[in-house]
């Protein structure tokens, strides 16, 4: 049975380059296996139209975006205001389709990601998709085997017609390294990309707009 | 400063609750920079952290977004006016949030039991994010109210407060008015 899934890309680096597009194809590799075809489209640049086509012709839909402020960033939430708004005007399918939200943050504990998946959720119910689970991860959507292995199950279950099953949390809701290591390694990176582009350490610290007295 | 995050489906009302906040603030005392957002061309962040690590505490994209985050430092209370979509901001009203990224390090440490961002200034505004709604929604109003609190945490605001207003509410004036002590006092 052919059946096709569609990715939405929520990052401002693209379809290729971001690390929201590379967790997804982890994600989408058991579905083409299983026969899927798989669409994927740029929220940032996606033709309006092209975007209502694709999301009435798709059985599933993921949504892989990065945390912005604990909620999904400006140009995503403008498309799902379309779509939903689209939504309304449309007849109401026999069978919805289903959706999955993956988001990942730059902080180390994936639990930062809650408030904006409570979003995609109410998101989901306003455009009449199925909500078919979520997929949280931190260091900004590193991936090591442990994840790798999460984002699979997840691709398999949902390439056999089942919702993100609880295991995948299980296997993604812990920090991938100590958080402590995390502070360390992340400041030390900081420092020395600053360094490349000829700033100090107390460069880095700049406040160039005046704070209140 | 007020963020007047109405789109244009809800300008009318979010113009309302703008113009009633600035007015309730003026009678404390208070002045406001007022940012209507959908009238502002501001690009999306880009992501790139050139904010942290070439130009560090300032966006590489000269646009009134700069303006929101200078006057973000210089005030005593940011308040967030949006009408409440899927529980969060709208996109007008995010635009500009996404963009005030460049108040924070790059730097990692524990807040709480968790890991943020390190404050790059001493002193962060308090926040008030006024949420508008066709009806009651306890869910959207939950979610409104965790992002706030989450927004918080991340901003470093000492006092955080979400009012949610209905759409038809007769007398928003008094509701606003306690919302803003309550936070103004936090």
């Amino acid at each position: 049975m052919n059946r096709d899934a569609l990715v939405l890309i929520g990052s401002p680096k693209g379809i290729e380059k971001s690390a929201s597009a590379r967790v997804s194809l982890v994600l989408t590799e058991p579905l083409e296996t299983a026969g899927w075809s798989v669409k994927r489209l740029w929220l940032y640049d996606a033709d309006e139209d092209e975007l209502l086509t694709s999301i009435l012709s798709a059985d599933l839909i993921i949504l892989s975006s990065p945390l912005y402020f604990d909620s999904l960033p400006a140009p995503v939430i403008r498309r799902m205001e379309v779509v939903v708004e689209k939504r309304r005007r449309t007849p109401v399918e026999e069978k919805a389709p289903r959706f999955v939200s993956i988001l990942n943050c730059g902080f180390v504990e994936p639990k930062h990601n809650e408030t904006a998946q409570r979003i995609c959720r109410r998101f989901a119910s306003r455009a009449r998709f199925e909500w078919y689970g979520s997929i949280s991860l931190g260091c900004a959507g590193a991936m090591r085997r442990r994840i790798r292995r999460g984002l699979i199950i997840a691709g398999e279950a949902l390439s056999k017609g089942f919702p993100v099953p609880p295991k995948v949390k299980r296997l993604t809701k812990k920090p991938l390294i100590p958080r402590l290591a995390y502070i360390v390694g992340g400041n030390v990176t900081w420092r020395r990309i600053a360094k490349k582009n000829g700033l100090s350490k107390g460069d880095l610290l700049a406040q160039p707009y005046k704070p209140r007295p | 400063m007020i963020l007047n995050g109405g789109t244009s489906e809800s300008a009318s009302q979010a113009d309302s609750v703008c113009e009633t906040t600035a007015g309730l603030l003026e009678r404390l005392g208070w002045g406001s920079s007022i940012f209507r957002m959908r009238d502002l061309d501001i690009a999306p962040c880009k992501g790139c952290f050139h904010c942290w690590i070439r130009t560090p505490g300032e966006c590489i994209v000269d646009d009134p977004a700069r303006e929101i985050a200078r006057e973000f430092i210089r005030s005593d209370l940011a308040v967030f006016i949006t009408p409440i979509v899927f529980g969060g901001y709208s996109h007008e009203l995010k635009k500009g949030i996404d963009r005030l990224i460049p108040v924070l390090l790059p730097y990692f440490t524990f807040v709480g039991n968790e890991v943020h961002h390190v404050r790059r200034y001493r002193g962060y505004p308090n926040l008030l994010g006024i949420g508008i709604l066709p009806a009651r929604d306890p869910e959207e109003e939950a979610i409104f109210s965790q992002l706030l609190l989450r927004n918080s945490i991340n901003m470093y605001a000492l006092g955080v407060e979400a009012c949610i207003i209905y759409a038809g509410e007769g007398e928003i004036s008094a509701k606003i008015e306690g919302k803003l002590a309550e936070v103004i006092g936090g």
